[in-house]
């Protein structure tokens, strides 16, 4: 009675982790988090993407009458200019890796509606005396009149 | 109501020691700063959560192998302090995320599959509630310990299997560990500290879930 109760159990463990796998494998291809500046200008989705990239050193502009931030974002290949109306956290400057969650606008730029700033897997201790880099804030108040 | 126990209270200064150090002892991160401090707390609830879940793995088919229900007491101790350890790796990865990302929660490849990691071990609880059988239980939940598992590499390589917003990994890589080794010395301690506290708190655990079984078995009606 008990041995082929197991063997269910077990054949259950079975289909279960095929399914597993299954949902492993579909994700691989499936599950894209991100394009990169390349892919987005040779596919041009009609609707909303991610998009990632590496903010362009000194391509970072804030204008404040009308509150918009824009940049340019690059693969190494393909670079893309940005505009956002939301602000990114301070770890936002030159060089540093973004995802974007917005649309490509009629004129070609990605308007973005949430800039989200990667960190990376590097860590290094503040050395006495060292600052933080300055963040986007800073640039802000620095360039403003 | 016992007290605590010589272990309990030396893995509990352990641990006060280690995030006292990791708070206010080591130098900040030069790119994020103080809320870096954080992952002193974030990666020892996610290894440990991972550790807990083995041991459920392995105490499961041990249960299977000797028909010895101390190796059931022992998988659902780990169980549950496992998804304690997800909740807990969650919740300082959502704080961690607003400051550096902008965001608490967003589902990017690591983040969804912790997610479905929590949701599976809370199955594996709720299975365990519903079965009334002492041993159909832990045989059971044996099974279902063993492919929930399979999960656990899932989302470790999560980040390197697919695009996301989470970082890669930093200790747990081919090749040198890319953090400070002051900080990563910070890291491993508070890893150890955290072990202390999963021992202690599974060894009473298992002595709760052994007094339920006593208490079960005197209330079975004879025969």
């Amino acid at each position: 009675m008990r041995r082929p109760r197991i063997g269910t159990l077990v054949g259950l463990g079975l289909v279960a982790a095929a399914f597993l796998a299954l949902v492993g494998i579909s994700l691989t291809s499936a599950l894209v988090y991100y394009v990169t500046p390349t892919e987005l200008a040779a596919g041009r989705p009609a609707g909303g993407v991610r998009l990632y990239g590496v903010v362009e050193p000194e391509s970072v502009r804030w204008d404040a009458p009308s509150s918009t931030l824009s940049f340019r974002v690059t693969d190494g290949t393909t670079t893309m200019a940005v505009v956002s109306r939301s602000l990114p956290t301070g770890l936002f400057r030159d060089g540093i890796g973004v995802v974007l969650a917005g649309r490509v606008t009629s004129v070609g730029e990605f308007a973005a509606d949430e800039v989200l700033v990667k960190h990376s897997e590097v860590y290094e201790p503040l050395r006495p005396g060292q600052t933080l880099p300055p963040g986007l804030l800073d640039t802000i108040r620095q360039e403003a009149p | 109501m016992s007290r605590i126990s010589p272990p309990g209270w030396l893995a509990g200064l352990a641990l006060t020691v280690t995030i006292l150090v990791g708070l206010f002892a080591v130098p900040a991160d030069a790119a994020q700063g103080d809320v870096q401090r954080i992952m002193y707390v974030h990666v020892p609830s996610a290894w440990l959560a991972y550790l807990a879940f083995f041991v459920t793995l392995a105490a499961g088919l041990l249960f299977l192998r000797r028909q010895d229900l101390r190796f059931d007491r022992v998988a659902v101790a780990s169980a549950e302090i496992g998804l304690v350890l997800t909740g807990l790796t969650i919740a300082t990865g959502a704080i961690w995320g607003k400051a550096t990302w902008g965001k608490w929660w967003d589902w990017d490849p690591r983040l969804t599959t912790t997610a479905i990691l929590f949701v599976i071990y809370a199955g594996y609880l709720l299975l365990r509630q519903s079965i009334v059988d002492r041993r159909r239980r832990a045989r059971l939940a044996a099974v279902f310990g063993t492919v929930a598992f399979l999960n656990v590499p899932i989302v470790h390589f999560s980040v390197l299997w697919w695009r996301g917003l989470h970082q890669p990994p930093t200790v747990i890589r081919p090749g040198d560990p890319t953090i400070d080794h002051l900080l990563l010395a910070e890291l491993l301690a508070s890893v150890a500290s955290f072990t202390l506290v999963y021992l202690w708190v599974l060894r009473r655990r298992v002595d709760l879930e052994a007094t339920r079984d006593a208490a079960e078995l005197a209330l079975e009606p004879a025969g």
